[in-house]
């Protein structure tokens, strides 16, 4: 009997040496999706794998974000917009999962800074205490550890009272991250999220993003080909509603299969 | 060519922006004559006992019981008031006044302890009760009966009716010719607007109690969950035009709907404050719901993505974020409507009556204070003193509801961006 485990987890342990990769917690298949009669996402089969960063580039309105409001299935919020095809999400489909479960698990940090109107704290104890937290220490627990984990708990520990509208950009952007955090995810998308930040604050963002990867899958939309290639390990470019090309990050970069990732990358539009 | 086209320009500028100042120094011309037409007719008569007191006056007839004791014998000191007579036979002084309507009346200014007018039984009611006449400002002397002695020795009964037009002065001489007096007519002044005010706040309430929660309601409704469609948009025109639906037609269908609904539960055969309630809660809902709605819409998008990306319920999105954010606008609302209904008289004349009352409930009659200014001024005697007090009232709250308006608002900004 004993022996039989110990195969069994010998034998899980070699495949995953093997495939040297993580499971894929999102399976998209030929997912379609139309604003109206506008067909903005065209047949995107694509797999994302956990505790990885995926980046998706490529110009303004090649349908990038699209895609990825649809993993949390905020594009429903959008009237007229409708999705077909199968997103599977650890092998379930998203349409079956209750969406604020799906939300739970799959949070998501918007291109501006959204922080509420309310203090720091409420801001991060928002959502704990909508999924029927109400005991403050376990709150308080909450807030620190996601502050801890956003780097932003030693810049305002002094005033969690305060209104979180009084940070700056940089600062406001990583309590949305632990804002996000505080739901304890699986999965983070975010949609540009340094686009309306200086450098400073992106590279600090970016840390951030490198240290949170080890929790978490994290999902990027990205304009910036260099943040792309600093942070991500994965990356998908699209155009024109269609995934052109879907590698590792380097070997997309370094030797692109496709002439339009090509010129994409080199600079040649977009 | 240039020249002679900047002169073109230079004159069509001035000629509009003085045709800007002149027209909205019309507005505040015409403004201005409101304000000083209403304060100069209403100033005078405003004080504490316009506000305080009842609008129904009472009369009482105090009876003397010892007169003959009296007859002159005594002598009183006077107590020297300014700009008032007195009667050392009586003990009693007397000052021209008026009453809180502004019409003349005689007061007391001063009465002596033993004077005989001290000691009096009032008629009026049933226990006839021994009644001291005092310093009292509510009250002034309509009648006097008294007895004189003719040449021969005999007594003559003398009755004094409209004492108030020939004035205190007159009054002493009068009493002072008396050998003794027989009866005294007093007069409460009437005229206050303490029911009214009641009235007022009554209506206010229930009115807020009706229409808050629909108008709320609605304008959730109507921003955050109708989908946008043909039939919201017609549902949003037709609120926009009840908007404009004259108050009288709203007073119309309180006096067909309400006044019957309210009538057959409580049992009142007249129209009622609740009546009136439920009327102005109809003609003010799509104000409320317009208000409430334009500071719903003001709240940005990324508030309600944010709440719900991290799982929360639309409901809870709603009621945690949005509303809190809405607060200034509906408590604008709010204020909005407090200031429709102080200042509300044509709906309400037809949905409740004109009977002002000086205790209401709300399943009794009662005015508000629009409507009692429209009693005192369409009856046989316009008061344009009293009506102008009531003005000065409604314009003051009026005025005190916007600044509320605008302090509230300036609050919550200093709030939601302050950092200490």
């Amino acid at each position: 009997m004993e022996n039989v485990i110990e195969q069994n987890e010998i034998l899980n342990i070699d495949k995953n040496l093997n495939e040297d990769e993580n499971i894929d917690i999102f399976t998209i298949e030929k997912v379609n999706l139309f604003y109206g009669n506008n067909h903005v996402l065209k047949d995107i089969s694509m797999k994302i794998k956990d505790k990885e960063v995926t980046a998706f580039i490529g110009p303004s309105g090649c349908g990038k974000s699209t895609l990825l409001r649809c993993l949390n299935r905020m594009n429903d919020l959008i009237q007229g917009c409708k999705v077909e095809g199968l997103i599977k999400y650890e092998d379930q489909d998203i349409k079956d999962i209750n969406v604020l479960t799906l939300r739970t698990n799959v949070g998501m940090v918007f291109q501006n800074p959204n922080p509420f109107p309310m203090s720091i704290y409420d801001n991060i104890a928002y959502g704990p205490r909508c999924a029927g937290i109400k005991k403050k220490e376990i709150l308080n627990q909450i807030v620190e550890d996601s502050l801890k984990k956003a780097a932003l708990y030693d810049e305002v520990k002094d005033r969690l009272k305060d209104s979180a509208l009084g940070l700056s950009g940089g600062q406001q952007q990583r309590l949305c991250i632990a804002r996000c955090i505080a739901m304890s995810p699986k999965v983070i998308l975010m949609d540009e999220p340094t686009s309306a930040l200086d450098p400073i604050a992106t590279s600090k963002i970016e840390d951030l993003i490198r240290e949170l990867k080890k929790d978490y899958t994290i999902i990027i939309v990205t304009h910036n080909m260099q943040q792309a290639t600093r942070i991500s390990d994965n990356t998908a470019f699209f155009l024109l509603g269609e995934v052109v090309e879907f590698d590792k990050t380097e070997r997309l970069f370094k030797s692109p299969q496709d002439k339009r990732t090509e010129d994409y990358i080199t600079g040649r539009f977009g | 060519m240039e020249n002679k086209n900047l002169k073109i320009r230079k004159t069509k500028d001035i000629l509009l922006n003085s045709m800007t100042y002149l027209f909205s120094s019309f507005g505040i011309v015409i403004l201005l004559a409101i304000i000083i037409y209403v304060f100069a007719n209403g100033l005078p008569n405003l004080s504490w006992d316009l506000i305080s007191s009842d609008y129904t006056s009472y009369t009482y007839t105090l009876r003397s019981e010892t007169p003959e004791n009296i007859n002159g014998s005594l002598v009183y000191e006077d107590p020297n008031i300014e700009g008032s007579y007195f009667s050392s036979k009586w003990g009693i002084s007397l000052y021209d006044g008026n009453d809180v309507e502004g019409n003349a009346a005689i007061k007391v200014a001063h009465i002596d302890e033993n004077s005989p007018l001290n000691n009096m039984i009032d008629t009026t009611s049933e226990k006839l009760e021994y009644i001291s006449l005092t310093v009292e400002d509510e009250i002034s002397i309509i009648q006097v009966e008294y007895y004189s002695l003719d040449e021969n020795g005999a007594t003559v009964t003398n009755y004094l009716n409209a004492l108030s037009r020939r004035g205190a002065e007159n009054m002493i001489n009068v009493l002072n010719q008396g050998e003794y007096i027989s009866s005294l007519m007093l007069n409460t002044h009437g005229g206050g607007i303490r029911g009214s005010l009641i009235s007022t706040l009554y209506l206010i309430l229930f009115t807020l109690l009706f229409a808050l929660p629909l108008g709320i309601g609605g304008a959730i409704y109507l921003n955050e969950y109708a989908p946008k469609n043909k039939f919201t948009n017609i549902l949003r025109s037709f609120i926009d035009m009840i908007g404009g639906v004259p108050s009288i037609i709203f007073g119309l269908l309180g006096l067909t709907i309400f006044v019957p609904i309210v009538s057959s539960i409580t049992g009142s055969n007249s129209g009622t404050i609740l009546s009136g309630s439920l009327t102005m809660a109809c003609m003010l809902l799509p104000t409320i719901i317009k208000t409430t709605e334009e500071s719903l819409k003001v709240i940005p998008d990324s508030y309600r993505n944010g709440s719900l990306a991290l799982g929360a319920s639309k409901t809870q999105t709603i009621f945690k974020v949005i509303i809190p954010n809405a607060l200034p606008g509906i408590l604008t609302s709010v204020l909005l409507a407090i200031g429709r209904i102080i200042g509300e008289s044509a709906a309400l004349i037809f949905a409740i009556g004109t009977m002002i009352m000086d205790s209401p409930t709300p399943i009794t009659q009662g005015t508000s204070l629009a409507v009692h200014i429209w009693v005192l001024v369409g009856g046989e005697n316009p008061n344009y003193g009293a009506a102008s007090a009531i003005a000065i009232i409604i314009l003051l709250v009026v005025f005190l509801m916007n600044i509320l308006v605008k302090f509230i608002g300036y609050r919550f900004r200093k709030k939601q961006l302050g950092r200490g």
